[in-house]
């Protein structure tokens, strides 16, 4: 026997099983520790979602308020002084487009739909994404369309369509399928610019998303829900 | 049976030392969420290498230096394997499993044998 194998049984024992209860004791703690927390934020974050729902609607309210307050000294304003006539005019004509009040004229009505066979293998395809809903938009206002709104959302110059995990938001409020896209301008042109040979309608239904393009001789569409305040923005003059 | 007492010890300190570290929050926390697949890999690796070096003693081929490097050398692979299969997006983790797995399968197969074979020369001496 050499001296060394004396003292080589002992020393394997103590590395291996110091060895064996270190990664035991982290294997332990990375199991433990990091699911907890996740699960543990996810239901303060859905908290705070609801109180922030919350506020919106009173929000909401408020400008409701605000906004028929204003329309009433509009309106005494107008009363009488014809030199504001032209302004007025000009004011009604902008607050059409920055999507102020609620509008009526003719116009048509694109109801898209998620495929109800989407095809195997490719479950994103068959679903209208925020991007199909934005390239439909930008047809309809290349078509001319003067007022347009998503599920009641009125889409303006500021309006972000985007998707938010599974959910698609307009104006930052979920609209949820199947989407129903309003426009006001001329029906037929309107119609035409959407159902083209090779055209966006004609890609969607490759896909095997439902859509159907209805002419109206009247639609209404929403006033924007609320204006955000500019903060950065200011006029030059 | 003092050999006893000085394993336990061990395993003892080494749970000691590795909860006062873990959790290793100093990693990046990509890494971190990948521990416990590494450190999976590397216990599935020790739990081989000690049925190996119980068997090897049974069948009397047993070396103190092949049971330690065969160890630490198997251990680090696994999980050095499982972490450049992430890199390279293939699942060494799963081949690793799979091949322990089945060393540890056979080790033990091998082991059953042995010791009923010895049970039953004790029972029922031949001859």
């Amino acid at each position: 026997m050499r001296p060394t194998d004396r003292w080589e049984q002992p020393f394997a024992i103590i590395v291996i099983c110091f060895t064996l209860g270190f990664l035991i004791a982290v294997q332990v703690r990375a199991l433990n520790s990091s699911p907890i927390a996740p699960t543990h934020r996810v239901s303060v974050l859905i908290d705070r979602l609801a109180s922030a729902q919350e506020e919106i609607r009173h929000l909401r309210q408020e400008v409701d308020r605000l906004r028929a307050q204003l329309s009433s000294y509009e309106k005494a304003m107008a009363e009488g002084k014809t030199a504001t006539e032209r302004l007025m005019g000009e004011l009604h004509r902008l607050r059409v487009l920055a999507g102020l009040t609620k509008v009526r004229g003719p116009g048509i009505i694109v109801r898209v739909a998620d495929a109800p066979n989407p095809p195997p293998g490719l479950p994103s395809e068959g679903i209208v994404h925020d991007s199909d809903l934005l390239m439909l938009v930008n047809e309809l206002r290349n078509a001319g369309a003067e007022a347009v709104a998503i599920n009641d959302q009125r889409v303006v110059a500021t309006t972000a369509i985007r998707c938010v995990g599974t959910l698609i938001t307009v104006n930052g409020v979920t609209v949820s399928p199947p989407y129903e896209i309003v426009a006001i301008g001329d029906p037929d042109k309107l119609t035409k610019a959407l159902t083209m040979p090779g055209g966006i309608v004609d890609g969607l239904k490759q896909m095997g998303i439902v859509v159907q393009v209805t002419r109206y001789p009247e639609v209404i569409i929403p006033s924007l829900g609320a204006t955000p305040p500019l903060r950065f923005a200011r006029p030059t003059e | 049976m003092w050999l006893l007492w000085l394993g336990s010890a061990a395993l003892l300190a080494g749970l000691v030392v590795g909860f006062a570290l873990s959790p290793l929050r100093w990693l990046p926390p990509a890494f971190q969420s990948r521990l416990p697949t590494y450190l999976g890999l590397a216990l599935l690796a020790a739990l081989d290498a000690t049925l190996g070096a119980w068997r090897a003693r049974l069948e009397g081929t047993y070396d103190t230096g092949v049971f330690l490097s065969g160890f630490f050398v198997n251990m680090t692979a696994a999980a050095s394997l499982a972490y450049v299969g992430d890199w390279l997006n293939v699942d060494f983790a799963l081949a690793a499993s799979v091949a322990f797995g089945t060393r540890i399968f056979n080790n033990l197969a091998i082991l059953r044998r042995i010791l009923l074979q010895r049970w039953r020369q004790r029972v029922a001496p031949l001859g």
